[in-house]
């Protein structure tokens, strides 16, 4: 028994050195992000996009979006066609539901008392009255859905994002948030309590439910997504500045914040590059 | 966060406030900068989220709306950032053109969507120099309501929209990030950005001509 479970973990471990591998030879290859020189406004815009390891990101979302091209998006849409939005909405509540320990735990470790009681709450409703998640019973009586992971309760304890880092398949993250993502990984309850299943191949059940969150997201940003690639100069850079401002709403929960650069507040065209200096927050 | 009290409060007045406003202010011009907003929400869910128009009236309208809804001038010096002082007239005024035509066609695509929707106003805060900041949410018919927030100016009698964020995502940020990304691409160079907006507009206005 022992014998097999190490046998298991051993070529589960070698795809994923393999993956560090290639990941690590395609810096080396790519190389770096040069800073450019004899412009110090230049260079105050490339210290800001933070973005050291540029054109290995980019090649990793051009990989993303051949992957995406020909297998995630077909995926999506043919969901979108063959399922009705009834029961997509249903898949879509049962991966909420799903996911309500985790939200619980990172609520609890931010310290937002009234949100670890709603999610509690939800988790509770949804999961009886809402037949095993089936049904958004809570949004209903008035408790909508938030969401919470690891990346954003390493972001209320002051860790930095570090920089931006674009994933195989997974997409657009940073160091933070990645260490988040491999927490949830073995620390998501749910996944915890299907590998104890006897009977239930985890590794299996697992897979199933990462591939369902995978399509049930992207078949709702399809519009969205694809508008963005049609108008934007350069859809790479439109999408990291996206991403971090989506991520800077996420971890303040919505909440307004003070300082974030606009046309009627920051750089005024003259005041040079040091004006920009609420653009850290970004 | 918002405590839900004060939420409830907030959507509460809002509702009240809305109800006592309509019936007076007809006709009348926008005198707060949040009673500007709620206008041009309004006016451009109602306009835009129409099934029956074509593609290219949709963003006909978008220009419009645009035009007389938001602050260009200002809105491209904040895109053009650092690169604006190096940009000529002739350079500015053929951007502040392209970058016109190109949002008209984003934001026309992305409020097919908004059918059915409304614009709910919430509060403003005004920090005293004439811009004033309004919170609102666009509530679905079903769904979370998503928020929405304006950045306005005020010039003597006349508001403008200098930037909106909808869910924490800026729209006049987006474009500086994605535009100076290309000008750094092309060392620097103005009409090296300029290039890639005609090709883009040309792309764009070949399926929907807006103009």
């Amino acid at each position: 028994m022992l014998s097999k479970i190490s046998v298991r973990s051993k070529s589960a471990r070698r795809p994923l050195r393999l993956g560090i591998m290639f990941a690590a030879m395609l810096i080396l290859v790519a190389g770096c992000a040069t800073p450019p020189k004899n412009d110090p406004e230049a260079l105050a815009e490339f210290k800001l996009a933070n973005d050291p390891i540029e054109p290995f990101n980019r090649i990793m979302f051009d990989v993303n979006l051949t992957l995406d091209r020909y297998i995630l998006k077909p995926v999506a849409k043919a969901y979108l066609w063959a399922i009705p939005e009834i029961g997509r909405d249903a898949i879509h509540n049962v991966l909420v539901n799903l996911r309500t320990p985790v939200v619980f735990i990172n609520d609890v470790l931010q310290g937002e008392v009234d949100r670890a009681g709603e999610t509690l709450g939800r988790m509770i409703a949804n999961t009886t009255f809402g037949l095993g998640g089936l049904i958004d019973v809570a949004t209903k009586i008035g408790i909508p859905a938030h969401s919470e992971d690891f990346g954003q309760t390493f972001a209320v304890w002051g860790i930095d994002s570090g920089p931006y880092l674009v994933l195989p398949i997974i997409g657009p993250s940073n160091p933070r948030d990645f260490a988040g993502l491999a927490i949830e990984w073995v620390a998501d309850p749910v996944n915890i309590a299907l590998s104890n299943e006897k009977g239930l191949d985890a590794a299996y059940a697992v897979t199933v439910r990462s591939l369902v969150f995978g399509v049930d997201l992207r078949s709702r940003n399809i519009d969205t997504l694809d508008q963005i690639e049609r108008t934007s100069l350069d859809f790479y850079a439109a999408i990291r500045s996206l991403h971090r401002q989506r991520r800077l709403d996420e971890i303040n929960n919505g909440k307004p914040t003070a300082i974030t650069p606009s046309p009627g507040i920051s750089i005024s065209p003259d005041s040079g590059p040091r004006g920009g200096t609420a653009e850290l927050v970004e | 966060m918002l405590s839900r009290r004060t939420l409830f409060i907030g959507v509460g007045l809002a509702i009240f406030a809305s109800a006592l406003m309509t019936p007076i202010r007809d006709g009348r011009a926008a005198t707060t900068a949040g009673e500007f907003v709620t206008d041009l929400g309004n006016k451009a869910i109602a306009l835009l989220s129409l099934k029956t128009i074509s593609e290219a009236e949709r963003v006909k309208r978008m220009r419009k709306l645009l035009a007389d809804g938001f602050d260009g001038p200002a809105i491209s010096k904040f895109v053009l950032g650092v690169y604006w002082r190096r940009a000529t007239p002739k350079q500015r005024t053929e951007f502040l053109d392209l970058y016109q035509t190109i949002v008209a066609h984003t934001y026309a695509g992305l409020f097919k969507k908004f059918a059915g929707n409304t614009f709910k106003f919430l509060r403003e805060r005004s920090d005293g120099s004439g811009t004033s900041i309004v919170y609102g949410h666009i509530t679905q018919p079903d769904g979370k309501p998503v928020p929405v927030e304006f950045r306005v100016n005020r010039k003597s009698s006349n508001f403008r929209a200098v930037d909106i964020k909808v869910a924490g995502v800026s729209m006049p940020l987006t474009h500086r990030k994605d535009y100076s990304s290309v000008i750094r691409s092309k060392r620097g160079s103005i009409e090296g950005l300029l290039k890639v907006m005609r090709k883009k507009v040309a792309m764009l206005e070949e399926t929907t001509p807006s103009k």
